[in-house]
């Protein structure tokens, strides 16, 4: 086993890839009393379109598919993997999200029982066309749930804005009516093709010897045979035509507060592996000096009266992707949304212009990677896998130390431009009468 | 460890090297009083964003970076018939840094300035800052209504009880925030910085010693804080009480309140958190597979039982027209309960999640400090093998008599329908 030594933060990291390509990254936490493991797929909503590179075909599945999937991997002719973990005195939950789908536990004992039972789980596919019929109801009440959620809306709408006719726009669960057309023989497929080994990582962390976890895994994992499976090529980007950005669409609900949200739809590939960490922690310092609690445009806003605690931004990095919201409840969405624009379009000098702030604000994001070194699922689910090479949160703080106000101001420069921006914006209905 | 550091004011220190940061949390406590729930959250958003020596939220952000990202905040909670401010402090060990810096002493000079010296204006807070914090909190109030779900919650707390400062939100409502003035509000911030019971709570790798120092450099006077009884127990109510609202909404709501008078750590105390995971508190309850996964007929149904007050709450997301069925189903899963009708393995499951997750929150340092915090107003401390021992020595008829207990009182229910939204 490979073991990465972080002296400053007294935490080691125990990595190994099994014989059948899974990678496994343990962390053994003193004084924890809990175990969290998750289990992760490389595969998610927006691989609902794939190439198969047997014959070269691009391969289409119902929206929805992988979160189906996930919802009916835990229902098994003799057992249910919920009730199982309920047993063993754990908890287990799983999601999925754009480009990933993670099944995970969390236990202060049975901890080889758990570890066997997940993996046994997930690597065992039973769907029949009786339970997948009776999902689709529950799966519906899921999705009508998050149509009643504003904020949600607000979020899906302006990602559906930046990536149109792309599986990105299209909500994670589905919709009420693609759900419909999925079968047991789809989730056979997509299972069949992503569920390898290969395409998987194994995170466990906390009370654990990482020796005596390992052998387990190694145990399980060899009396295990796995067919063969169907060559494929990921989507390697969500944007199809630089120029497709839908700039502007408003829903009218019954709120009593306008929500806006200001999307960025970043034009030019990730860099490749930890260069890419890097790329995404300069732009989360770039978007703070130039409108985070601390800044000065913050300030004004919020004494203004046109952002209140709910104004924030968020940058999204994943596999093919990365976009930048910004949003907030306001009393004067246009006003809002005019400023909020004219910052962006002199960003760059915003930022060269805060020497000192900049320095503090390295500070700042040292002292919460460390923070975040207290929590288990912190530490397991920062973990993005191939996408930055297997870096850590203990791997962010030394790209932090390094990095330079040069770094922010290339990648604020090469992410905003002026074509990639939109507005999405829900709003309370008018008057009528 | 708890020591009373002069009258009504205690400090109680969590000494562990399990985490990177060392927290502190100051607490202002006094008996719930309806007329106060809007003012101390009033405060705690003054408090929060600005002081005499940090008179904007940028300079007091900047601070908090410079100390490495500290958290902070000011909050309130209403917990039975207690009310706290509550002064929050997290900040990283400078052990894992490269750097001189004593934050926790820096930390605890951050939170004298917050708490003692206030960005005033005479004997009134800053106005700019009080007048925008109002507008914060009536535009937060107002748009409640938006989401369904803590409405639908909302609405049965209201309904379910009689006395106003718990039948009210913990925010109070726009009514009150309206008539409170910034002289009223200022002196108000006085009296609970002199009268309160002060609860000093630190976590982290800090010897007793300099916890003391630290706790005692607040400096806070002696005081003699009126004593309430922590619980609040409000006598049984005949009729169910009913509220239906109509709204734009995909998804109806459903939530159901019942009285459950056992109380936090009393004798049944045990057997009732056990019957809450058995009913509704977990997914592997009767509810969730009853009115979930069996009858396909909600998204989420669970339960929570508050034990400061005696109440069970049930909440379902479910379509409108099957609301008297879910009613059934879930009136039947407590009857199952009364009548004893689960299984030994249902209970062990049940105990062993609950242990699990009693060990897992010994890994969270906020939920630490905020147990301290109940067995100091307590003043009694339950060692770990105590808790675990009492959960399983509960049998099966302790949990089915628990169930006999729960007596719906209050039913709240939100329906509608959305139409043409698209612009």
């Amino acid at each position: 086993m490979k073991i990465i030594d972080y002296p400053n933060f007294e935490e080691k990291v125990y990595q190994e890839v099994l014989p059948n390509g899974l990678i496994v990254n343990l962390v053994p936490k003193v004084g924890f009393h809990k175990t969290y493991a998750s289990f992760t797929v490389n595969y998610g909503s927006v691989d609902s379109t794939f190439t198969s590179l047997d014959d070269n075909k691009i391969m289409n599945r119902p929206d929805g598919v992988a979160h189906f999937l996930e919802h009916k991997l835990f229902e098994k002719p003799d057992y249910d993997a919920f009730e199982l973990f309920g047993q063993l005195g754990a908890d287990s939950n799983a999601f999925t999200s754009y480009t990933k789908t993670s099944y995970l536990f969390s236990t202060v004992e049975n901890v080889r029982k758990c570890l066997d039972t997940l993996l046994d789980f997930v690597q065992f596919p039973y769907f029949t066309k009786e339970s997948v019929e009776k999902e689709k109801g529950i799966i519906t009440q899921e999705i009508m749930m998050y149509n009643d959620d504003y904020n949600w809306r607000l979020y899906s709408g302006i990602v559906e804005n930046l990536y149109p006719h792309s599986p990105l726009s299209k909500d994670i669960a589905g919709t009420v009516e693609s759900i419909q057309n999925i079968s047991s023989k789809d989730l056979y497929d997509c299972y069949q093709t992503f569920y390898q080994p290969s395409n998987m990582d194994l995170f466990v962390v906390g009370a654990i010897n990482p020796n005596e976890v390992i052998r387990w895994v190694e145990e399980n994992q060899s009396k295990k045979q796995f067919p063969s499976a169907p060559q494929i090529m990921h989507s390697k980007t969500m944007i199809n035509d630089k120029y497709d950005i839908i700039p502007h669409r408003t829903l009218r609900v019954d709120t009593s507060r306008p929500k806006v949200a200001v999307g960025i739809r970043g034009n030019i590939e990730l860099p490749a592996g930890k260069m890419g960490l890097k790329y995404k922690i300069a732009l989360n310092i770039g978007m703070y000096l130039l409108m985070g609690e601390s800044s000065e445009a913050y300030n004004k806003l919020y004494n203004e009266g046109l952002i209140d605690d709910s104004f924030d931004y968020d940058i999204s990095v994943g596999r093919g992707y990365h976009f930048c919201v910004i949003s907030g409840e306001t009393s004067n969405a246009e006003k809002l949304i005019m400023k909020v624009m004219e910052l962006l379009k002199t960003a760059n000098e915003a930022i060269g212009g805060q020497r000192a702030e900049f320095i503090l604000a390295k500070k700042e994001f040292i002292g919460r990677q460390i923070q975040s070194m207290n929590s288990l699922e912190g530490i397991a689910n920062r973990h993005e896998g191939k996408l930055f090479d297997g870096a850590l949160s203990f791997d962010a703080v030394k790209i932090l130390e390094e990095l330079e106000m040069k770094d922010i101001l290339q990648a604020v420069g090469e992410f905003i431009e002026p074509d990639n921006i939109s507005v999405y914006q829900v709003l309370p209905k008018e008057d009528v009468d | 460890m708890r020591i009373s550091l002069n009258p009504g004011v205690s400090l109680s220190l969590i000494s562990t090297k399990q985490f990177k940061t060392t927290r502190i949390a100051v607490d202002l406590i006094t008996p719930l009083k309806s007329e106060s729930l809007t003012k101390r959250l009033l405060l705690a958003g003054i408090l929060e964003n600005s002081s005499q020596k940090y008179p904007s939220q940028k300079i007091l952000s900047e601070e908090l970076a410079r100390m490495y990202g500290a958290g902070f905040g000011v909050s309130t909670e209403r917990k039975g018939n207690i009310h706290a401010l509550s002064f929050n402090l997290e900040c990283v060990n400078e052990h894992f840094l490269n750097t001189n810096s004593q934050l926790l002493e820096q930390g605890i000079n951050f939170l004298k300035e917050i708490i003692f010296k206030p960005l005033l204006d005479g004997n009134r807070f800053d106005p700019k800052t009080f007048e925008r914090q109002k507008e914060v909190l009536a535009d937060y109030i107002g748009s409640v209504k938006d989401d369904r779900q803590l409405f639908a919650t909302l609405e049965l707390n209201n309904a379910f009880f009689e006395d106003d400062g718990q039948a009210l939100p913990s925010f109070g409502d726009v009514e009150s925030l309206a008539r409170i003035t910034n002289e009223e509000l200022y002196k108000y911030y006085v009296e609970c910085i002199n009268n309160d019971q002060v609860e000093i709570i630190i976590s982290g790798d800090v010897t007793v010693e300099k916890a003391k120092k630290i706790a005692a450099s607040l400096n806070f006077s002696d005081r003699y804080p009126e004593k309430v009884p922590l619980f609040y127990v409000q006598p049984l109510q005949t009729q169910v009480k009913e509220r239906v609202h109509h709204l734009e909404i995909s998804q109806a709501k459903l939530n159901l309140g019942y009285s459950l008078p056992v109380y936090f750590q009393e004798n049944k105390y045990y057997a009732a958190l056990i019957f809450n995971d058995l009913f509704g508190g977990q997914p592997l309850s009767k509810l969730f597979v009853n009115v979930r996964e069996k009858a396909s007929l909600a998204y989420y149904a669970s339960s929570s039982y508050d034990s400061f007050r005696g109440f069970l709450s049930v909440k379902t997301g479910i379509e409108a027209k099957n609301k008297d069925k879910v009613l059934q189903i879930v009136n039947q899963q407590l009857e199952e309960l009364r009548n004893e009708n689960f299984t030994e393995k249902e209970v062990e499951t049940a105990k062993r999640s609950l242990i699990n997750s009693y060990l897992s929150q010994l890994d969270h340092q906020g939920v630490l400090l905020s147990r301290a915090l109940f067995n100091g107003l307590l003043n009694k401390e339950l060692q770990e093998n105590e808790w675990i021992e009492k959960i399983k020595s509960v049998t099966t008829a302790d949990i089915a008599a628990v169930a006999g207990k729960a007596h719906l009182e209050a039913v709240s229910f939100l329906d509608g329908e959305v139409k043409n939204e698209n612009n």
